[in-house]
């Protein structure tokens, strides 16, 4: 009996798998259907990233916005302000930090005109992973 | 070389069980013994393949798999007129071809890169060398005297590695302490010299301490950079080691080197149809950005056809700072100590002499830390698999 169930659950696990290493994270939200708390208004400039990179790399806000990251890749990703790990900026973005596949995070509300360079902490030196946000 | 979707599937199905069904070793090192009387070259093969899907339940994006974990030893040895011993090893793993290139979904799981960025959550694959060399045994009087050299092999630091172990042997999938005990165990270059006398064991090894490239195929090679040391004492069913060691740069994405220190004690009795194998380890990785610590117990009970296994642990994983360091940059990490408990079940369908296939699966609950809750909220992970073993030729240890 033992073994029959085992078979059963090893056909039906093989079978519905959906051939995907991962679940594209196309529409994050919980494990329990509801967007994240710290989702913003609709209106909220995004950033993408995924497997490529950042989408847009370049972004233009206003005084007084926010920006939401949301990460659509299978691993995690580290944002920081700043151009690199040795110059640290922009404490709105420094908030970010960690963004587990399918999570979003706003980040603070830009309060000064001027331009903030951000870098994906695990993806060093690579420019697809390094972008600004211009605020005016 | 990789593949996806459909095919890679069934090349993980295919290459698993041609893994397997090759002839093979006996399944378990901690109950293998060597063969010591003089005469012609002797052989054996030795090989396992899981295959079976891996689920995991995330916070924001649950992930799944159809995958395989699997290796082939193979061994060639001759015992000469004095006792003295050659020894060959080679032993592969298809999991280039059988897990995704970046490795297979575990959460909190670290090690190694994939483009470039350190993994995190997944599992690399091993490379298609995992040990490629050999070593020569001298008895002098009670004492024997060891000297190995290996293209791949496993430096003498921490316990047998996860794969090895008999407490271990029905668990598909490695420990999250894997790289703060036995992660070189497919070390590129090692050299090393051991002395054995009434169950005392001292080990003195060199090695690159860089680990293994994100290229699964080649042979890495560097300089031997690295040196360790372990201390072990055997007797009956009892195992213990200390061990330590000095890495140089083991991590690509850092430039600083690193220590690592082990210990372990272990316990295996019975025979392939009944017994209880557990092992206790402690093991840290001292960084420039902090002290990590491990916690490790593992057990496996077989009782006729069915294999009941654990494991808990208790890691201090660097997650949120698992980026990139420039020289200078040296800040403390933050930690964040994780937990997972794993209860797993093995049915042996069919045993013969040349292997055996059986059924299993398993569930992995985690304890999550106050400062990973947001972005890894309450994972769960299972697995369902087919085990395959195979063996052939005479009993050769793994080490």
């Amino acid at each position: 009996m033992l073994r029959a169930v085992f078979l059963l659950v090893m056909i039906l696990a093989v079978g519905c798998s959906g051939g995907q290493a991962a679940t594209a994270p196309t529409s994050p939200t919980s494990s329990t259907g509801v967007a994240p708390v710290t989702n913003t208004a609709a209106d909220t400039p995004t950033i993408t990233i995924s497997s490529s990179g950042m989408t847009p790399l370049e972004l233009t806000i206003r005084v007084g916005q926010r920006v939401t990251f949301v990460n659509n890749d299978i691993r995690a990703h580290d944002v920081v302000g700043g151009i690199d790990p040795s110059h640290p900026d922009c404490p709105e973005i420094v908030q970010m930090g960690f963004l587990s596949p399918g999570q979003r995070r706003n980040t603070g509300v830009f309060t000064t005109a001027r331009a903030c360079d951000y870098h994906d902490h695990t993806m060093l030196s690579v420019p697809a992973f390094q972008g600004r946000i211009i605020i005016k | 070389m990789q593949a996806s979707g459909v095919s890679r599937r069934l090349m993980a199905v295919v290459l698993g069980v041609v893994c397997s069904v090759a002839p093979a070793l006996a399944q378990d090192a901690a109950h293998q013994h060597e063969a010591t009387s003089p005469g012609g070259w002797q052989w054996a093969v030795d090989s396992r393949a899981f295959v079976g899907y891996n689920y995991q339940k995330r916070e924001f994006t649950d992930f799944d798999e159809v995958e395989s974990q699997n290796w082939v030893m193979t061994a060639l040895s001759k015992t000469f007129a004095r006792g003295s011993r050659l020894h060959f090893v080679g032993m592969f793993s298809a999991e280039p071809w059988t897990l995704r290139a970046i490795g297979s979904p575990q959460v909190f799981q670290t090690g190694e890169t994939f483009e470039g960025a350190p993994l995190v959550d997944y599992q690399h694959p091993h490379d298609l060398f995992m040990n490629l060399g050999g070593h020569f045994t001298q008895p002098v009087g009670a004492t024997s005297v060891t000297v190995s050299a290996y293209a791949v092999g496993p430096a003498p630091i921490g316990p047998p590695a996860f794969m090895h172990r008999a407490s271990a042997a029905d668990n598909p999938q490695s420990p999250l302490s894997h790289h703060y005990l036995d992660a070189t165990h497919v070390t590129p270059g090692v050299v090393s010299i051991s002395v054995e006398r009434s169950g005392f064991g001292l080990e003195v090894g060199a090695f690159q301490g860089l680990e293994p490239d994100e290229d699964r195929l080649d042979l890495d090679t560097a300089a031997l950079d690295s040196f360790s040391a372990r201390l072990s004492w055997a007797k009956g069913p009892w195992q213990f080691q200390i061990s330590g060691a000095d890495l140089k740069t083991p991590e690509r994405k850092s430039p600083y080197d690193a220590q690592r220190i082990t210990a372990s004690a272990s316990y295996y009795k019975g025979d392939e149809r009944r017994s209880i194998a557990w092992l206790a380890a402690f093991g840290q990785n001292r960084e420039t950005f902090g002290n990590l610590k491990a916690y490790l117990f593992e057990a496996t009970r077989r009782s006729g056809h069915n294999s009941f296994y654990a494991r808990a642990e208790s890691v201090a994983k660097d997650i949120l700072d698992a980026g990139f360091h420039p020289i200078g940059s040296t800040h403390t990490h933050r930690q964040s100590q994780v937990g997972a408990l794993t209860l797993g079940y093995l049915r042996t369908l069919s045993s013969r002499s040349f292997g055996a296939i059986g059924v299993g699966g398993d569930f992995t609950g985690y304890l999550v830390p106050d400062n990973l809750k947001e972005s890894y909220g309450s994972p769960l992970s299972f697995h369902v698999f087919v085990r395959l073993s195979g063996k052939a030729g005479i009993p050769i240890s793994h080490h």
